[in-house]
């Protein structure tokens, strides 16, 4: 153990006694618990827990995953059961204090479940049907610790991955740990995770980055955002991992501008490391230097992809380079980089910690681990839920999620992001598993599942998958960028019941087009959406056209800004406010200044 | 009744005095300059000098392009990029709504349906009053809670039309309560002197500011927090 460890881990565990000397309320704030109006909730307990006397602990913690359940409130009191209060607004927030914090006794009929113990009327987490079938890894501290605190997420066996690889292990050992552990990407290409980094690996560049990928522009995926806004420091720890591994210099976690909640947790959390000798030029006192920054991206789904990641860390438009080069060979400034999903690094500490057999045994053969599915739309239980490979669609919309709360029937799911597909009731036994979903032409993307009822008309909501895509299209690629368009025109006027003959085929034309001629994914998978929803719900389609449709589409109101690069009203900023502009213009010095990386 | 591509005039004029013009670039340069990121883009900046000014005049552009020693065209060409960037100056209020499918499927359009005559928009962009600057917003991230809108940056979730309306009209009702208080803020130079201009004239004349309006709206002194 690492002498800077030690120290850590006993400071750490003085601290998490101190902790649980006192009533401990922790409430999910963050993004999450804030949509459900959690900061009402956090004023009012603190409020009332002041007015009261009470000497306790109020934390603001990410949420669980139980979202239906926001505000949440999670109360321990020394001595007593931990109790899990759901959906409490600032008018039950008197009782809940009154009687359980101060009194002890739980309020049971405000009570959602009780943690770690038994209390009489109350049934158990893990009895909850959202946490059945649960493996929970990366999303493990996920509403247990403040997402900033340091010493919390040490006394829940943080960083102890860290230490062992720097003390026990040697990047090679490291990487192949990680290979024998069978960990894939979880961004969607699910690309061995050992072997992307031993390319990093093999290239001597004493610059190289690790970049950890948190755009999370899809619509229905919430995973990523909600590890960082929950538990920042098992991202931070696997990135440092990970850097040892293959011996990169700097990390960066790529996050998109706006809700700063899980920004700014990002951000405390890295300064902590940084004030404990955890980041910086010795990590844990060992001659390893790594350094871990945050970058902000404009709104920009394509800034996803990997090469426009890169593009847009650089600070420039967020469009896909050309490959090869690979980015292990000439990534970011030029330097050999390797981009990772926020998930896939953060089941590292957990991998290193407890060894690869003990992830490998989660999980069908293929798919190792747990997958985190974000569940959304007509279902009784929304929320994030982390269950092992290998369990079925319909398990997980059924059992966890509760299925339609109004009892109806589930008409389709939307997996994979505005560019997978629709999966049709009658597929929901499909396996969760990399090789068996691609084999049937599903996708499970990053994770949003977004479950639609018998109400709900296919046609719509493909419109609006292809709004999205041909919105976000970021113009490099005239066949996305032209396809995308046309494709909207074609299905706004079937919308509308205005189809011309041969509609279905031309949009499969452009679609050929687009997979044919795109650089990257948006373009290539861009007619993913309507091929899939006319393999399944074809009938719809042709009703729609023929003017006999059932379910009643309204108009679409989408957003102004069609084009990427031109401002509504086709007037482009340069040319309504640069000839104003460019009279002022002095000359700058160039070369001073200039944009690059701190250490490159 | 749609969005107006450029300020009306009056602000346009208020905005191309000099004093005005002075403090923008001295806020943008600040704001630039605090990055809290080492590494340090065109992007980094433009996002810096948005969070701080809720838009990018040209003089956050020129600032942007003298830090980062490029020209103006380039971080146009960035900036306009991306959608959340906005060259035209906002209203008091930002209101955002997501239309992702989520959102979508759970009644986003009906909330637009009806939340935009009630503010008097065809599409998103800024109503007349100078309160409101409504936006669609690709996806806010709380799919959980869906339909979600966002009031000045705070998250709200399980939408309805009523609630909506009950959110903007609160926000309308802030600036009410506000003005007295921010008038006598305004007496002493505050960091929101320049940006809160249209709210620091009297509260009974709310027609077109005049002259003698300016000399105190436009004061270019910056808080010394640094």
């Amino acid at each position: 153990m690492t002498e800077v460890f030690e120290r850590l881990l006993a400071a750490a565990t003085g601290r998490w006694a101190e902790l649980n000397a006192l009533p401990w309320v922790r409430v999910s704030t963050g993004m999450m618990g804030a949509a459900a109006g959690a900061r009402d909730t956090l004023d009012a307990l603190r409020d009332h827990i002041a007015r009261s006397g009470i000497q306790a602990t109020v934390s603001e913690v990410g949420t669980s995953g139980l979202c239906y359940a926001e505000p949440l409130v999670d109360i321990v009191v020394p001595g007593g059961p931990r109790v899990l209060y759901a959906n409490v607004g600032p008018e039950t927030v008197p009782e809940i204090v009154e009687r359980h914090i101060l009194n002890g006794e739980p309020v049971v009929p405000l009570a959602l479940a009780s943690v770690d113990a038994d209390v009489p009327g109350l049934p158990r987490r893990e009895q909850l049907p959202m946490m059945q079938h649960q493996v929970r890894i990366a999303l493990r501290n996920a509403g247990e610790i403040e997402p900033a605190d340091l010493y919390q997420y040490i006394a829940r066996g943080g960083f102890a991955g860290l230490d062992k690889a720097l003390g026990e292990m040697d990047p090679q050992k490291v990487i192949q740990e990680i290979k024998d552990s069978g960990l894939r990407g979880r961004g969607g290409a699910a690309f061995p995770t050992g072997l992307k980094w031993s390319f990093l690996s093999g290239n001597p560049s004493p610059v190289k980055y690790i970049l950890c990928n948190c755009e999370e522009g899809d619509p229905g995926a919430f995973n990523d955002k909600t590890i960082l806004d929950a538990d920042p420091f098992t991202l931070i720890e696997g990135c440092i991992i990970a850097g040892f591994a293959a011996g990169a210099s700097n990390g960066i976690v790529f996050i998109r501008h706006g809700n700063d909640s899980p920004i700014d947790r990002t951000r405390a959390a890295l300064s902590a490391c940084y004030a404990n000798g955890i980041l910086g030029r010795r990590v844990m006192g060992t001659d390893f230097a790594f350094d871990i920054e945050v970058s902000l991206v404009g709104e920009s789904y394509v800034a996803g992809e990997e090469t426009a990641l890169m593009e847009a860390v650089e600070g420039k438009r967020a469009m896909p380079r050309f490959r090869p080069p690979f980015p292990a060979a000439y990534g970011v400034w030029g330097k050999p980089s390797n981009i990772n999903n926020i998930k896939t690094i953060s089941y590292v500490p957990e991998i290193i910690r407890r060894g690869a057999g003990w992830f490998a045994g989660i999980g069908t053969e293929k798919s190792n681990g747990t997958a985190i599915a974000c569940l959304s739309g007509d279902i009784r239980y929304p929320g994030l839920v982390e269950v092992p490979f290998g369990l079925t669609m319909r398990q997980i919309v059924e059992e966890l999620g509760g299925g339609d709360p109004a009892g109806k029937a589930v008409k389709f799911l939307q997996t994979g992001g505005p560019l997978g597909g629709l999966l049709p009731a009658s597929e929901l036994d499909m396996i969760l598993d990399f090789d068996a979903m691609a084999a049937a032409g599903a996708m499970f993307g990053s994770g949003g599942l977004i479950v639609c009822n018998e109400t709900r008309s296919v046609v719509d909501l493909v419109r609006n998958l292809i709004a999205f895509d041909q919105m976000e299209s970021c113009g490099k690629c005239f066949p996305c960028r032209l396809g995308t368009s046309h494709m909207l025109e074609v299905l706004d006027r079937i919308c509308a019941g205005a189809a011309h003959e041969g509609d279905l085929a031309l949009m499969a034309r452009i679609g050929e087009n687009m997979r044919a001629g795109s650089l990257c994914g948006h373009g290539q998978l861009g007619y993913n959406p309507v091929d899939s929803a006319l393999r399944s719900f074809g009938d719809e389609f042709t009703a729609q056209i023929a003017g006999s449709g059932v379910l009643l589409i309204e108009p679409f109101i989408g957003p102004r800004v069609t084009l990427r690069g031109a401002q509504a009203d086709g007037e482009t900023p340069t040319a309504s406010v640069k000839n104003d502009f460019v009279l002022q213009l002095t000359p700058v010095s160039v070369g001073a200044g200039k944009a690059r990386p701190a250490d490159g | 009744m749609t969005s107006k591509p450029n300020a009306p005039a009056s602000e346009t004029s208020e905005h191309d005095s000099d004093e005005a013009r002075e403090a923008i670039r001295l806020r943008a340069r600040r704001a630039i300059a605090r990055q809290p990121a080492r590494t340090v883009t065109i992007l980094s900046s433009l996002l810096a000098a948005q969070d701080e000014l809720g838009w990018l005049p040209s003089e956050a552009i020129a600032e942007v392009a003298g830090r980062n020693s490029a020209t103006a065209n380039t971080v146009w060409g960035i900036a306009s990029f991306y959608p959340n960037f906005r060259f035209t100056e906002p209203n008091r209020h930002k209101v955002e709504l997501c239309w992702g499918p989520t959102c979508h499927v759970l009644g986003a359009q009906v909330v637009l349906r009806g939340l935009l005559p009630h503010l008097g928009l065809a599409a998103e962009g800024e109503t007349d009053d100078g309160a409101i600057s409504l936006k669609l917003n690709t996806c806010l991230g709380v799919c959980a809670h869906a339909p979600a809108m966002s009031f000045d940056d705070e998250l709200s979730g399980h939408m309805d039309l009523e609630l909506a309306i009950r959110l903007v009209e609160h926000l309308k009702a802030e600036d009410e309560e506000a003005k007295p208080i921010r008038d006598a803020a305004d007496a002493s130079p505050g960091a929101e002197a320049v940006q809160d201009r249209a709210e620091s004239e009297p509260a009974d004349a709310p027609s077109p500011p005049d002259p003698g309006a300016d000399e105190t709206t436009a004061d270019p002194v910056e808080p010394t927090d640094d």
